[in-house]
């Protein structure tokens, strides 16, 4: 069947794939900014890092929260929802060899993120938002904060529906028939949470905008709250959902992995929509608002029908690479196949380190922290930051990094300039996460508090005494956190320099 | 693993369920370990 613009298409040499070139640009566009938006967060990273280690002390008070809140908004939010447009473009477009439906609209989303953006940063760098990610009521900051988020967010709304829009399309205009490739279906997911995310942002900033402005006399803190973990713990499934579909793409593309089960994998897929929101409670835990039954059934119970999802994506996954690689002959013993494994791509090695990371520390402890008993002893303590940087960093952050690395050369159509650093990466940014979770689980185990500038509480009416143990533990989060940024940097490095620099591929 | 109707073939993934089985060990593991640092911070009298 023909469909307007065929010359605006191009068939990749590799896979076969027709891709529309005004989505290349603009899956460039939106994965270049994510990569700017990263290294800032990155660089925040390393102060506060290098702030958090006791010896070295490196931020006064105020720039320690001015720069947590403006790493949490740039890593948490600017970074990860840029590369996750990107990866919508992808996965509605390329992948279906379908054309983005209205390229300029997308263009304007694309404006509208990088203005957001651009003035949540200046307003929090200029003093005015020292209110972290969380910016919990009554903390009030300067209207433009809200403001750009809120200008941030239309524009992602538009390009989340850009999204649905060209997967309608595509069948239409027989661009692509039968079900959703299982990629592009994850990736649909992560579009659905997005969308009443977003709506739940704008239900909790605009309010809040409106109070900044003085138009709102007040704001009960409580219901902030309530409304913000509507917005936020789904936007982390956005980031999860959105990463195992990178899981499946890369561990395909680079050892032939197919899910053993798709149908089952749909309905992992299906299962985070459905309970995610049931499970944000756990961001409530002791919130005096709520009752103890309400908490404790929905944190303790309900949260484990998302839970199954990942359980059911954590067997599919490795059992999809065990099935390709006994193919290949890889059959001796019980992990010859994953010994075997190309360890040298850096695609499979971020995912599989992704993997185990995200498995064994990050979901394994927000599960436990978030059963209600469990965080009495947990929240507020650098327990809470442990967990989500095994999740949002070494999960999401690391398997889109591996992405990435198939981007370039595929889409951009670029060679990778400096393949032996792009080898090491993923090991390197892994290594130094790790010894950053472990050090902020040790450490708030210990009773460490988060989001506090120093534990010598110099002046405190009452004196605190932390175990010596500390200083060791600290010390993790300071080292893990220099060897992670490290990392960061190989990857913006060979990301930028390839973009510049590649060989152009035909 | 799951013997498929005639015609289909044979899964087989004893390696993914002996990392199943590592990943159910360190999950049960780390929930007791977190169970018993509560019990030393919080005692029961």
């Amino acid at each position: 069947m023909s469909t307007p613009g065929e010359a605006q298409f191009r068939t990749c040499s590799a896979t076969g794939l027709h891709v529309h070139l005004p989505a290349e640009r603009l899956i460039i566009t939106n994965a270049v900014a994510a990569v700017v938006f990263l290294l800032v967060g990155g660089l925040l990273a390393l102060l506060i890092a290098l702030t958090r280690w006791p010896a070295v002390q490196l931020l006064p008070a105020d720039l320690f929260y001015r720069f947590v809140t403006a790493h949490g908004m740039n890593m948490l939010v600017f970074w990860i929802v840029f590369f996750e447009v990107a990866g919508l473009y992808f996965g509605g477009a390329v992948l279906l060899n379908a054309r983005l439906v209205k390229p300029g609209l997308a263009w304007l989303a694309f404006y509208l993120m990088v203005a957001g953006a651009i003035l949540a940063n200046g307003v929090v760098f200029a003093g005015k938002a020292d209110v972290m990610f969380t910016a919990y009521v009554p903390m009030k900051a300067h209207p433009l904060f809200y403001l750009g988020i809120i200008v941030f967010a239309v524009g992602a709304i538009i390009a989340v529906s850009l999204f649905f829009a060209t997967v309608v399309v595509a069948k239409a205009e027989g661009r692509h028939r039968g079900s959703l490739p299982l990629v592009t279906f994850g990736l649909l997911t992560a579009a659905i949470i997005a969308l009443f995310t977003l709506l739940a942002g704008a239900i909790i900033f605009i309010p809040t905008f409106l109070w900044s402005l003085g138009w709102i006399k007040e704001f009960d803190p409580g219901v902030y709250r309530i409304l913000f973990w509507a917005f936020g713990h789904p936007a982390q499934q956005v980031n999860l959902a959105a990463m195992v579909a990178v899981w499946y793409a890369l561990t395909a593309l680079t050892t032939g992995a197919k899910p053993i089960n798709e149908k089952l994998s749909r309905i992992a897929f299906l299962l985070y929509i459905l309970f995610i929101n049931l499970g944000s409670m756990h961001h409530l835990l002791v919130d005096p608002a709520l009752t103890t039954p309400n908490r404790i059934v929905n944190a303790s119970y309900f949260m484990y029908l998302a839970v199954l999802g990942s359980m059911i994506h954590a067997f599919s996954i490795p059992a999809g690479v065990e099935v390709a690689q006994r193919a290949k002959g890889y059959t001796r013993g019980l992990f010859q196949w994953l010994r075997k494994a190309p360890w040298g791509e850096p695609g499979f090695s971020a995912a599989a380190l992704s993997f185990v990371i995200f498995g064994f520390l990050g979901g394994t402890s927000g599960v436990i922290i978030g059963t209600m008993q469990l965080n009495m002893a947990v929240h507020n303590t650098l327990r809470v930051p442990g967990h989500f940087h095994a999740t949002v960093v070494a999960g999401t952050t690391l398997a889109f990094m591996g992405l990435t690395y198939y981007v370039i050369p595929l889409v951009a159509r670029r060679e990778l300039v400096g393949r032996p650093w792009a080898r090491v990466q993923p090991y390197i940014f892994a290594l130094g996460i790790t010894l950053l979770v472990l050090g902020m689980n040790f450490s708030g185990i210990l009773g460490i508090p988060r989001r506090t500038w120093s534990i010598n509480y110099e002046g405190a009416p009452l004196a605190v005494r932390f175990p010596e143990a500390v200083s060791l533990t600290l010390g993790m989060v300071g080292i893990g956190g220099l060897i992670a940024v490290f990392g960061l940097l190989i990857f913006v490095g060979v990301a930028i320099l390839s973009l510049l620099f590649g060989k152009r591929r035909a | 693993m799951a013997e498929m109707q005639s015609g289909r073939e044979e899964i087989h993934t004893p390696g993914t369920l002996a990392l199943v089985f590592i990943f159910l060990v360190w999950f049960v593991s780390f929930y007791f370990l977190a169970w018993w640092f509560l019990s030393q911070l919080w005692p029961v009298r």
